[in-house]
């Protein structure tokens, strides 16, 4: 391939940003920026960004959850603090966006809502699925959480299960840290990274059993 | 709104097309940012802000330069690291901001100074013991 350059005014930075954070926080810049210049709207972006949003898998957060199961220090360390944790594994986001987990067990299942915005944890889970940003899934997992796991997700706890639906915020990231699935002993953390899905972190799923 | 198939031809209109990252045929993707950037390019474009020869003209000076680079200062290929870097020259020639009011949100982003519209408490928001027995006793409630 050959270009050609001419002049060229002076870019806006001169070098290529490094980090994954860094370009991230200057995508958000950017996409801040345009629609405050009424240049495009989130609504337009996002409409894009969805035909492709199975593309970009929650590999982040699969490798924490595999890493959890399999080193039951790792897994306090991660339930005292979230954020530090994933910086082992060299998952980071933004500073200010603190991740806390909770974790799922026989007689407990979490779940994550944000009922103001669309707001995700990007570093673990990737993009937020549409049906998240819809008032139909906040408003309703606020007011029947178990209802709405059954019928638009097929997911049925028992009656003995407690629900507990954690608010994420701008501030304070939710996530939740699934059961690990039977059938599983004896698969390297890669093997059991491929079964988490992004729907069990939200909580609005289980990891299934491998080969279902 | 651009379908599939527009953004799939323009895509292919691109300098460096044979190195688009694809999965099955279709386009892949690694980090959020590179789907945000890729729907913000092609939105932008689809209402008629930039002509796509224009974006394609930014992207090659940025690819070229990326290949002019010495080997040990060679930041990692990435396909849409370049496409943000040429969309930000695009800008920055189009006057739509000034380099230094990106430069100051870009960095009010990456410090955390500038968070997303709200800033709700968050934290437990809603219960539902069902008939677990030992839900009452000592349960914490509150976010750590």
């Amino acid at each position: 391939m050959t270009t050609s350059r001419t002049g060229s005014p002076a870019p806006i930075t001169g070098t290529f940003p490094t980090s994954d954070e860094e370009i991230a926080a200057r995508v958000k810049a950017l996409e801040s920026l345009m629609i405050e210049k009424g240049m495009t709207s989130e609504d337009a972006v996002d409409k894009i960004a969805e035909m492709y949003e199975r593309e970009v898998g929650p590999h982040n957060g699969a490798r924490v959850v595999a890493r959890a199961w399999t080193d039951p220090e790792f897994k306090k360390r991660l339930l005292e603090n979230a954020t530090e944790a994933c910086l082992e594994l060299g998952i980071g986001g933004v500073q200010g966006e603190d991740m806390v987990v909770v974790e799922n067990e026989d007689d407990v299942h979490n779940a994550i809502v944000c009922t103001l915005c669309s707001c995700y944890p990007w570093p673990t889970l990737g993009l937020p699925p549409n049906w998240y940003k819809y008032p139909a899934y906040r408003a309703r997992m606020v007011k029947e959480p178990r209802t709405v796991l059954r019928d638009e997700f097929g997911l049925e706890l028992p009656e003995s299960t407690e629900l507990r639906i954690w608010d994420t915020s701008a501030e304070v990231r939710y996530w939740v840290l699934p059961q690990r699935p039977p059938g599983t002993e004896g698969m390297s953390e890669e093997e059991l990274a491929s079964l988490v899905t992004r729907d069990s972190m939200i909580g609005v799923g289980v990891v299934p059993p491998p080969g279902s | 709104m651009a379908e599939r198939r527009t953004i799939e031809r323009l895509v292919e209109e691109l300098p460096a097309s044979g190195h688009v990252p694809r999965k099955e045929g279709e386009l892949s993707f690694r980090e959020p940012w590179e789907v945000r950037t890729l729907g913000i390019v092609v939105q932008m474009h689809e209402e008629g802000h930039f002509a796509w020869s224009d974006f394609q003209a930014a992207l090659v000076e940025v690819i070229g330069e990326w290949e002019a680079m010495p080997a040990d200062e060679q930041p990692t290929w990435s396909y849409y690291a370049c496409w943000q870097q040429a969309v930000e020259r695009l800008i920055a020639r189009k006057q739509f901001v000034t380099s230094d009011e990106f430069d100051q949100r870009a960095e009010e982003f990456l410090s955390g100074k500038r968070t997303p519209p709200h800033t709700h408490g968050g934290g437990l928001l809603a219960r539902d013991t069902g008939t677990r027995p030992s839900a009452a006793a000592g349960q914490s409630t509150t976010q750590p």
